[in-house]
């Protein structure tokens, strides 16, 4: 199964340790935790959640067993936040990725941080109408 | 200077008119951002009201990047044209539907009654106030926000944060109302900081650095920020405000010389007011500087976001990050600000 990033609507930046993801569909934002930028990063590249999960497994000390139902997890927080869509078959399979260069690190599962203290605020829903002098309806006094 | 058309085209004739019912318009010429912007004021009450949050910025008069067309209904007795019919839902934030098939954007501010538009092939902008005797403190003290930002896409953003100096090198301070950031820069122009603003400047990237820009000389503080600014109070052209609101201090021209056009930022604070007794610092992700400086701005201006945020990442990524716990002696928070960009 292959995922794309929701675009235009979701919008991501990354640093160092913490990718930052805001979705102007409904005014969330987000941030995932260093796997969940390996995964974030692999789905945007067209990776299968196969090969997502095999990229977790070179980079960090889990069993399949651990990764498989962590990274369905996020999968599944992520196509419900619309941060990503299905996109089965819709772009060629990329290379295979290089093995990594760094030992492997002990496996934190890839998590995703929901911070709602905008949401409101970008909702893209109307609250006032215009009224018949072409003004937006004025504040009750 | 051409119109997008219709709606920006009778905007303009209201504005016409307006001015001439009030026997012409009172014009004001900037700089902001470096770029030349006039204010062209229909109504006497609303040139009063706002252009002294200008005051620092005058320029001679010559060809605008960006011109406003000011008008007061109460005054003049000339309504806005009716919103086009495209136009007529407002969302949440203040953000109108576009205009003109998206070629005029517009945002209205239900708690005061002002609409502003912006044809951004025209460079022209318009805000218009149903009574500018009602505009509230936070607009008085930084008018013309959605016109300004809108303006500066491409090259940058008006954002939410104060700005201060230390021999040429920009301290920006991020943080939500209440953080301190208001009374952390005011501090430092106590201190013989220079000073950009306390809440809201300009940022641009034309360079291998971003730079911020002044554009209000008016700050708000609270009584209990007042009492611990006694000097920059007393210095200051104090208006005291009605019941709930701050008080403004008029920085020009008390604080002239200090109120530098523009600064390279060179580190970025997310204060905080802590309550130990003692102010300290130390790094803070791009990641959660980011949260803040785009979290602030974007709930706060109607406008398009994703430009926004890009713009934002682009500046946290540029200049290192810090978390500022503001203790509870003021006197000691300059000094920990400029050692902020010692490094420099």
């Amino acid at each position: 199964m292959q995922y794309k990033i929701n675009r235009p609507r979701v919008i991501h930046e990354a640093f160092d340790d913490e990718v930052v993801i805001v979705n102007f569909e409904d005014g969330s934002y987000f941030s995932l935790n260093p796997p969940g930028m390996l995964v974030w990063a692999a789905l945007d590249e067209g990776r299968s959640v196969e090969e997502v999960a095999d990229a977790l497994a070179a980079h960090y000390q889990a069993e399949r067993t651990q990764i498989e139902p962590a990274l369905a997890a996020l999968i599944q927080d992520m196509s419900a936040a619309r941060l990503i869509l299905p996109a089965e078959g819709e772009r060629p399979a990329p290379p295979p990725l290089p093995p990594p260069q760094a030992p492997r690190k002990p496996f934190d599962p890839p998590r995703l941080s929901r911070y709602t203290d905008m949401q409101e605020l970008l909702l893209l829903d109307p609250v006032h109408e215009v009224d018949d002098t072409g003004w937006p309806n004025r504040p009750q006094a | 200077m051409s119109d997008a058309g219709g709606y920006f085209a009778a905007l303009r004739a209201a504005h016409a008119l307006a001015a001439e019912r009030i026997g012409g318009a009172r014009e004001i010429a900037l700089t902001v951002a470096g770029g030349a912007v006039r204010l062209k004021f229909a109504g006497e009450r609303l040139w009063r009201a706002l252009s002294p949050s200008f005051a620092h910025l005058a320029a001679h008069a010559g060809d605008a990047d960006l011109t406003v067309l000011l008008c007061d209904s109460a005054e003049t007795g000339v309504d806005m044209p009716e919103l086009p019919p495209e136009a007529r839902v407002v969302f949440r934030r203040g953000d109108i539907a576009g205009i003109d098939g998206g070629r005029v954007l517009a945002a209205y501010n239900a708690g005061m009654d002002v609409v502003v538009t912006f044809d951004p092939r025209a460079g022209v902008a318009a805000y218009w106030a149903t009574d500018a005797t009602r505009l509230p403190q936070y607009e008085v003290c930084a008018p013309l926000r959605p016109a300004f930002n809108w303006w500066l896409r491409g090259r940058g953003l008006l954002l939410h944060a104060a700005v201060v100096g230390v021999g040429g090198q920009g301290v920006m301070l991020v943080g939500e109302g209440g953080s301190g950031k208001s009374t952390t820069a005011l501090a430092c122009l106590q201190a013989g900081f220079d000073y950009l603003g306390d809440d809201y400047v300009a940022v641009t990237f034309d360079g291998p650095v971003p730079t911020a820009h002044s554009a209000y000389c008016r700050a708000k503080v609270t009584d209990a920020s007042a009492a611990l600014l006694p000097e920059l109070v007393a210095r200051a052209g104090v208006e005291r405000g009605g019941p709930g609101e701050k008080t403004m201090l008029n920085l020009w021209p008390a604080y002239a010389p200090q109120l530098a056009a523009g600064l390279p930022i060179h580190a970025i604070a997310l204060p905080r007011v802590a309550g130990a007794p003692a102010t300290r610092s130390w790094r803070a992700s791009g990641a959660e500087s980011l949260r803040h400086v785009a979290i602030s701005t974007l709930r706060q201006l109607a406008g398009d976001g994703p430009a926004e945020f890009a713009w934002a990442a682009q500046l946290v990524r540029s200049a290192p990050n810090f978390a500022l716990d503001l203790g509870r002696d003021i006197d000691q928070v300059p000094a920990r600000v400029a050692e902020l960009v010692s490094h420099v």
